[in-house]
């Protein structure tokens, strides 16, 4: 049977930048890199980056 | 002849009856409504697109606990549409610690005012006017540069105030990273969310945000969190000064974890009542 999920995931993202490189920019593109490269690893799995925002206080 | 003419009369007169019950009526029902949509004394009408018709405002009952609070201005507040109508001052935005006014992505223009870091005199404004200052529904969520020149004009028409005012504090916390602050990873470089209250404890359903920010810190090394926490349990009556701020970003906590979107940001000035006195924290603490 073909099966779906919804995953709602919390990263912390921790590294050095200058101080007006645009981090949410630089970090939102590696996150979705990573589960881009990384979903390949996982045969008979597809998965996709449906929302993925900055959480703010 | 005469007795239809009496009849005439009656009728008539019963008729103005009906017609001044219904009217009486009508009065009653509108009452409450018009005294709630009523602009506070003082303060200049409300402008007039949407704005405490968000989901999560106040409920009728906190604006009801506002209204029934004692007093707590100690130092008189001016007429409110005086403070409110004052020409606005440029604001200074250095930057901190190699990070610029506008942070580092985000809402840029935001994050300047949220950055500034001149003083002014601060003006007294009664917490429950604060509390009760519109906005526009309509900026919610949204960058500033997309808003309207409707809806910055009636956002200006608060924005931007020097103001101080008097409450309880009701806890603290350290913000998380955030564009402002260039994302600083550190204490250092993180605001402090904290929650000013009409009443003691530990509600803050009803409470205006202040933050104090790095910048504004640097300059009060007895300003700590454990001290606001302190402040916090023993109910000490406080007041804080700063710049009046509108933060579009979270209206989900409305009637939760704040009562208006509209805070002081940054707080510049905290102050403790002492023996009649208001004492500025960092002497209030250090002289202990």
């Amino acid at each position: 049977m073909k099966k779906a999920i919804e995953l709602e995931l919390r990263l912390w993202v921790e590294g050095d930048a200058e101080p007006a490189a645009d981090f949410a920019k630089i970090t939102t593109a590696a996150v979705r890199e990573m589960v881009r490269t990384g979903a390949k690893a996982q045969q008979g799995l597809t998965v996709k980056v449906k929302s993925l925002r900055e959480v703010g206080d | 002849m005469i007795l239809r003419r009496g009849s005439a009369a009656l009728g008539a007169l019963a008729g103005c009856l009906v017609i001044i019950i219904m009217l009486a009526a009508l009065w009653l029902i509108l009452q409450p409504r018009r005294i709630a949509n009523e602009p506070l004394r003082g303060l200049p009408p409300a402008p007039s697109a949407p704005r405490r018709d968000v989901a999560g405002a106040p409920a009728p009952a906190s604006r009801a606990a506002v209204v029934a609070t004692p007093r707590l201005e100690t130092t008189p507040a001016l007429p409110s549409a005086r403070v409110f109508a004052m020409r606005r001052q440029a604001p200074v935005s250095p930057g901190f610690e190699g990070c610029p006014a506008n942070g580092d992505g985000g809402d840029p223009d935001m994050n300047a005012l949220k950055n500034r870091s001149d003083t002014a005199a601060w003006q007294p404004v009664p917490i429950d006017t604060v509390l009760a200052l519109p906005w526009p529904a309509t900026t919610q969520r949204r960058h500033r540069e997309r808003w309207s020149r409707d809806e910055m004009r009636d956002v200006a028409r608060y924005e931007g105030v020097p103001i101080s005012i008097e409450g309880y504090l009701a806890g603290g916390k350290q913000s998380g990273p955030e564009s402002t602050n260039c994302h600083g990873a550190d204490a250092g470089f993180r605001d402090w969310h904290v929650w000013l209250s009409p009443m003691p404890g530990r509600d803050r359903s009803n409470s205006i945000v202040v933050e104090p920010t790095p910048a504004s810190r640097a300059l009060h090394p007895y300003w700590t969190l454990n001290r606001i926490g302190h402040l916090s349990q023993r109910g000490e009556l406080v007041r804080i000064s700063g710049w009046l701020f509108y933060d579009p970003e979270h209206p989900e906590q409305l009637g939760k974890t704040r009562g208006t979107l509209w805070e002081i940001h940054p707080v510049m000035r905290i102050e403790v009542r002492r023996n009649g006195q208001w004492v500025p924290l960092d002497a209030a603490e250090s002289g202990r």
